[in-house]
């Protein structure tokens, strides 16, 4: 027992002795320029000992003696060596990333992944570009980025624009992209920010609350491979929004403030007074009583257009400060923006203040916190609404407050003698006069309320476990509540007021998501051929929409406008309502890599949809990539002018549920029907309602040459939606005129193109273009039993089978009889087939696509020590707009103006010409292919140059710019803009060019 | 040592440095200094005692030390510092450098310095080397050794070649400068830098006999005085001309509280403290720097 004791107290002692002897080496790893811990570092020493950073990039070894050689390695990093002679201190090491396209991660759906294991198309939008781009929102600054994303900007402040990822896939469902903002799934287009005001002709952008400044990165995720995680949401692309996170043990604090202004970027030429006056006398019976003498003497008379458009003034404020501890980082930002509309009385406001935590809890945990709040204001044109009759002054062109403006003539003035406004006009129809009181359009715009508020909250949160070493389990969950407001108030001597005797309406929608997501991650180099990572999860997302919306008339007293409805002693029938729908969904992705050159992403996605009926909720999408990094393979060892080649192609399966809720349900509407409620029926239900799938196929290459300083991006695309959803007329027996139905199919298919090139590449001289261009072919290849849809006012849309989606239909122009002065409409078909010398409905044609042939971006960046500038083009070709406008402004009656162009109209003296004479009334009440414009166009949509100056005080830096945004178009569109976020033109909200100025100011 | 004596001890140690650590105008200014100016600072205190009996001033170290006085190796912005000596840094190999006579062979001047410390500056010559192989021989033959600590001086060396400590090449060492040439002298094919305080031997004033410096593509008057390797010849030529590819740097005294022990004590270094700089390795301040330190330290009063 002794020599046992004694052996084990001489054991301890030895151990004790080493343990004494030996010393402990601690250190940090952190990456060079972001000061970011690196987490997975391999600390190697000795003979052949490692170990990994922590959490924290934290590393401990015990070594015998000093010095010992560390040697330090992560993927992505330059390895390092350090030869550790005293301990006295803690080690820092910070490791210096490789450069190189091998080194790029890319956000993907729940993850990252390195760009060389993708098998998809992922397009990425740096913060760069968004800090180069002084807009309010990102939509505009999206535009002719990347390939495959068109964006058509709409003018109005704060109102959204058409985006569309690889072509519409849909026709009544939505084509609008899928947003993951910080992992939440994000789904508003432009009619859930609608209270259900129709007076009220825009409504908020849904992106509008996120502040561009914010935003570290966006990712575009195109084909199948990307999208297949997000199921029955992913069919029209998705956009991923990463906001910028703290940083740890350092802060920085940031103002920057842009000061812009804003004219507009066309006038229309129009008739001054003195030729409108003539254009009376000689056609319209002159009801001013006109003589030579007085015309002679009119002058240019009021500019209508000039007097309701501006120059408008914005701001933008924006403060954030970022930092954090070693456990904790953190950012917070707030910015103010208010952005006067070139319009009168039109603008948009946003607070907004975005927080963003992050804290690891301990080396396993790790709690996550993105939020973001805030308020928008919108004040937007007023409008007359679609309706369809011939009587109405939206039928006559004239939808809203400004393009009133336009056709109002010029011999009237906007103010009396006394400074009032003019309410007294003698030519206006009966549409905005009532008792000898006529509308002004200055004083419309000045006084009539037409606002949207939006009271936003978006938060999520997450907290991560890891398991074990590569397994980490997490588990998130956000909310998004939009309260919008809108206020509406025409007084009773405004346009839409008169015949109302003043109008006012409130409306109110609350829209609330919530999601969760429970997921597991497997990330594991297996050996050094193989690499796994795989992902399970399960998610939710429910969603709760309540509106309601109060309208009176008739005011006996209209100081308090909306804010007193009841002083309106007509009271209309009140709507509310709300509507439910849930998503469950189970996700599971497995990326595999083989020997660093074989990739494969398999992806699964079930959705069941509450937006479908019993039978059809379950939706499943599956699909399939692979890539083989060609680069790698032995063969081209020796090619060392090659960078990176890598052949991608994918298959799958998505969906689209973007349709209303309870399509699938037969619903009734109430109204009041002589005093008596009356339900009418107002949705045939169809219980065989299901998913619209789009099914889809790539094939792409990513090449890059001379250390990635020329890289290409080539990618075909073919996607086939089946199941549309579309609207069938039905027998209106049934009660109504059409169900949505799933019936034809959509065929988008196309090529992009995408090309960067770091032309001078020195540390204080850098260069860099890039140019992308994407040919997209639309195609409605199959409508069912219907083989022709028309709709809009004048049938200027049509869907017909074999036709792109977005044909406009009407009667071809040929010209104008020389002998009779009128307009020649091309006879091409009858009843029989042939024509048959009518014009009637058989003779209308498709004239035209809203899709462009292609569209393109072209951009470039110089920084020059201290001194950068960018400049971007973007443009589209091939697009045909249906200039309703011009239609109506170049077929004047006595009553409004018209454009200069009517000058060059038919005369006994002027025969050839392609305006037919002034007749008062329009040659057909069709759509014809005089106003069937090209609307191809190519912009300079930015240009920015900026100094910066450097110091070593309390401020590090202060850089200084200029910027002009939509400073050229080429077109030859006749009307304000060829963007336009619908292809027909009925008076949009002109663009405007922009200049600013600003500072941001680091601290 | 029994456990007894070692508890004592280490009590005795701890309350020692605490008490040190935690001076703070109880009548004995401490100093924080580290190891390279360690032996100047401890010349001019031994000298001020000398003159002033009654002041107490102690040297203090440790990381966590705190102390009234704490030596700073670089320009500190914004900080409260009076700058005390200057030093310089010179490129140095060892003498069983394998390429010493093709690094010999060479005038180094500041684009070869910069070449061969420093990561490729222009970008598209990093893609040469890195990828297309077009190396540099001598350059890719030799390591280039810096250190890592938060008192090395590879910031003042990279910051006056125009970069930073990040964008040295080569292998970081931890711990105080001086073991950088340990470093080279163990992988033998290599360079770094050093302050000529470590470089010469203070006793005998001649370079150490297993360094040599990089010859520097400077005048052959300017040449000659270095390549003689006499630490006065050295710093009589670095105070005298101005040599663009020698960094020199001021060190100096931060201090958060002030009082008459204190700026007595720092006027006596800026003042007469400065003949003991060579003896150290350090270099004098300039007359100017000596009037401007002054003026300040009298400001601060």
């Amino acid at each position: 027992m002794l020599q046992k004791r004694l052996f084990l107290a001489a054991v301890l002692t030895v151990a004790s002795t080493f343990a004494i002897l030996a010393q402990t080496v601690q250190g940090t790893i952190t990456d060079a320029t972001s000061g970011e811990s690196i987490i997975g570092a391999t600390v190697k020493y000795g003979d052949g000992k490692g170990v990994m950073t922590d959490i924290d990039g934290h590393f401990t070894i015990d070594v015998k003696s000093l010095p010992v050689k560390l040697n330090i390695s992560f993927t992505g990093y330059k390895p390092q060596t350090v030869t550790v002679y005293d301990d006295e201190e803690e080690i820092n090491v910070k490791l210096t990333e490789k450069r190189s396209y091998l080194n790029d991660v890319v956000v993907v759906g729940y993850g990252t992944q390195s760009r060389t294991q993708l098998t998809g198309s992922v397009a990425t939008i740096g913060a760069d570009l968004l800090e180069d781009f002084p807009a309010p929102t990102i939509d505009a600054a999206l535009g002719g980025a990347v390939t495959g994303v068109e964006v058509t900007a709409g003018g109005q402040p704060g109102a959204g624009s058409n985006i569309r990822i690889r072509g519409g896939n849909s026709v009544n469902a939505s084509n609008n992209p899928l947003y993951v903002i910080d992992g939440f799934i994000y789904y508003n287009d432009a009619s859930a920010q609608s209270t259900g005001i129709g007076d009220i002709e825009s409504s908020l952008d849904p992106l509008s609350f996120i502040n561009p400044s914010d935003i570290e990165r966006i990712e575009v995720l195109k084909d199948i491979s990307a999208t297949a995680i997000y199921g029955s949401r992913g069919a029209n692309g998705v956009i991923i929004v990463s906001t910028k996170k703290g940083q740890y043990n350092k802060t920085d604090i940031r103002y920057k403030g842009t000061l812009s202004v804003n004219t507009p970027s066309k006038k229309l030429k129009l008739l001054n007074a003195h030729d409108w006056a003539q254009m009376e006398k000689d056609y319209f019976g002159n009801r001013g009583g006109y003589t030579d003498a007085d015309i002679a003497l009119l002058g240019k008379g009021t500019d209508w257009q000039d007097e309701v458009l501006r120059t408008a003034v914005s701001q933008i404020h924006e403060v954030s400060v970022n930092g954090g501890t070693d456990k904790t980082r953190f950012l917070l930002s707030a910015n103010f923006t208010n952005q006067q509309g070139i319009v009168l009385n039109s603008d948009f406001e946003r607070y907004n203040l975005r927080a963003n935590i992050d804290h690891k809890i301990s080396q396993k945990f790790q709690v996550t916190l993105s939020s973001t709040i805030g308020k928008t204001t919108q004040n937007a044109l007023s409008t007359t609404q679609p309706v369809n009759y011939q009587s109405s002054p939206f039928a006559a062109g004239i939808t809203n407050s400004l393009t009133y403006a336009l056709f109002m003539p010029p011999v009237v003035p906007v103010y009396n003698a006394d400074g009032s406004y003019n309410y007294n006009n003698p030519y206006e129809n009966a549409y905005f006069k009532l008792n000898g009181k006529a509308a002004n359009p200055v004083s419309d715009l000045k006084n009539t309320t037409a606002e949207s508020i939006n009271n936003y909250a978006l938060v999520n949160a997450s907290l991560k476990y890891t398991i074990i070493e590569g397994l980490i389990a997490k588990a998130a969950v956000g909310a998004n509540v939009n309260n919008i407001t809108q206020n509406y108030f025409a007084p009773s001597y405004t346009a839409l007021g008169l015949n109302e005797g003043g109008v006012g309406s409130i409306g109110h929608r609350q829209n609330q998501t919530v999601q969760t997501e429970w997921t597991l991650d497997y990330e594991k180099q297996l050996t050094d051929a193989h690499f796994i990572n795989a992902l399970i999860g399960y998610t939710t997302q429910s969603t709760r929409t309540n509106f309601n919306t109060s309208t009176t008339s008739h005011y006996t007293n209209e100081d308090l406008g909306y804010n007193n409805l009841s002083a309106g002693s007509h009271v209309y029938t009140p709507t509310s309502g709300q509507s439910k729908s849930t998503l469950n969904s189970i996700i599971a992705r497995v990326n595999y890599t083989l020997l660093d050159r074989y990739n494969l992403t398999a992806t699964f996605r079930a959705d069941r949809s509450s937006r479908f009926s019993k039978n059809h909720r379950w939706g499943y999408f599956p699909s399939i990539g692979l890539s083989w990094n060609v680069d790698k393979e032995s063969f081209l060892a020796s090619a060392h002018w090659l960078s990176h080649l890598k052949l991608r192609t994918s298959f799958g399966t998505v969906g689209n549920q973007e349709i209303g809720d309870y399509e699938y349900a037969t619903s009734y509407t109430a109204s009041s029907y002589g005093g008596q409620t009356a339900y009418t029926m107002g949705n045939l239900g169809n219980e065989n309602l299901k998913w619209e799938t789009t099914t889809s196929f790539n094939v792409g290459t990513d090449v890059g040459v001379w250390n990635g300083r020329l890289n290409f991006v080539i990618d075909y695309y073919w996607k086939k939606t089946s199941d549309l959803l579309l609207y069938q007329p039905v027998n209106s027996s049934t009660g109504v005129t059409q169900q949505l139905q799933n019936v034809g199919n959509v065929v988008n298919q196309g090529i992009e193109l995408g090309v960067d090139a770091q032309i001078i590449n020195r540390r204080k001289l850098k260069l860099s273009a890039a140019a992308n261009f994407t040919h997209n072919k639309n195609e409605l290849t199959y409508m069912g039993q219907t083989k022709k849809l028309t709709s809009g006012q004048l049938w200027e849309n049509v869907l017909q089978e074999g036709k792109e989606v977005g044909s406009l239909y009407g009667l071809i122009f040929d010209g104008v009889d020389p002998q009779t002065g009128k307009a020649i409409l091309r006879d091409i078909s009858g009843p029989n087939g042939v024509p048959d010398g009518t014009i009637s409905t058989y003779d209308l044609t498709i004239l035209g696509s809203q899709q462009p042939d292609f569209y393109y971006g072209i951009s470039a960046n110089l920084k020059w020590k201290n001194f950068d500038a960018s400049i971007s083009f973007k443009g589209s070709h091939g697009a045909e707009a249906a200039n309703l406008l011009r239609r109506y402004l170049e077929n004047p009656s006595g009553s409004y103006n018209a454009l200069a162009t009517v000058k060059n109209s038919w005369t006994p003296t002027n025969t050839h010409t392609d305006v037919p004479a002034l007749t008062g009334y329009m040659a057909t009440s069709y759509l014809d292919s005089r106003y069937v414009e090209d609307a191809s166009y190519l912009k300079l949509q930015n240009l920015t140059a900026g100094y910066t100056f450097k110091f070593r005080h309390a401020i590090q830096s202060i850089r200084v710019f200029a910027s002009g945004q939509n400073l050229l178009t080429f077109t030859r569109y006749k009307g304000y803009d060829p963007e336009l976020t619908t292809g027909v033109d009925q008076g949009a909200y002109p663009k405007s060019r922009t200049f600013s100025f600003g500072a941001e100011i680091h601290f | 040592m029994n456990v007894k004596a070692f508890l004592i001890a280490a009590f005795a140690t701890v309350t020692l440095t605490v008490s040190a650590a935690t001076s703070q105008n109880d009548g004995v200014i401490t100093v924080k200094v580290n190891k390279a100016s360690k032996a100047l600072v401890e010349k001019w205190i031994e000298a001020y005692k000398a003159v002033q009996p009654n002041v107490e001033i102690a040297v203090v170290s440790g990381k966590n030390a705190d102390a009234d006085l704490t030596l700073v190796s670089s320009h500190q912005e914004g900080a409260q510092v009076t700058y005390v000596a200057r030093y310089a840094l010179l490129p140095v190999t060892t003498a069983e450098n394998p390429l010493l006579n093709d690094i010999q062979k060479k005038e180094w001047k500041s684009k070869d310095i910069k070449s061969l410390f420093f990561t490729a500056e222009d970008l598209d010559e990093e893609y040469e080397e890195e990828v297309e192989g077009k190396h540099n021989k001598l350059k890719d033959k030799l390591t280039v050794y810096s250190g890592s600590s938060k008192a090395s001086l590879s910031g003042i060396f990279a910051s006056h070649f125009g970069r930073t400590s990040d964008d040295l090449r080569g292998n970081r060492i931890a711990g105080d400068d001086f073991y950088l040439l340990s470093a080279i002298n163990e992988d033998k094919a290599s360079v770094t830098f050093n302050a000529l305080s470590n470089l010469y031997d203070l006793s005998s004033r001649t370079l150490r006999s297993d360094l040599v410096l990089l010859p520097l593509g400077v005048k052959a008057s300017q040449r000659e005085a270095l390549r003689s390797g006499n630490l006065d010849e050295t710093l009589e030529l670095i105070e005298n001309e101005d040599i663009d590819l020698i960094p020199v740097e001021d060190i100096g005294f931060t201090y958060d509280s002030f009082d008459a022990d204190i700026e007595q004590f720092l006027q006596w270094i800026v003042r007469d403290g400065q003949q003991y700089n060579h003896a150290a390795g350090f270099l004098h301040l300039t007359n100017k720097e000596v009037e401007s330190q002054l003026k300040l330290l009298a400001q601060n009063n």
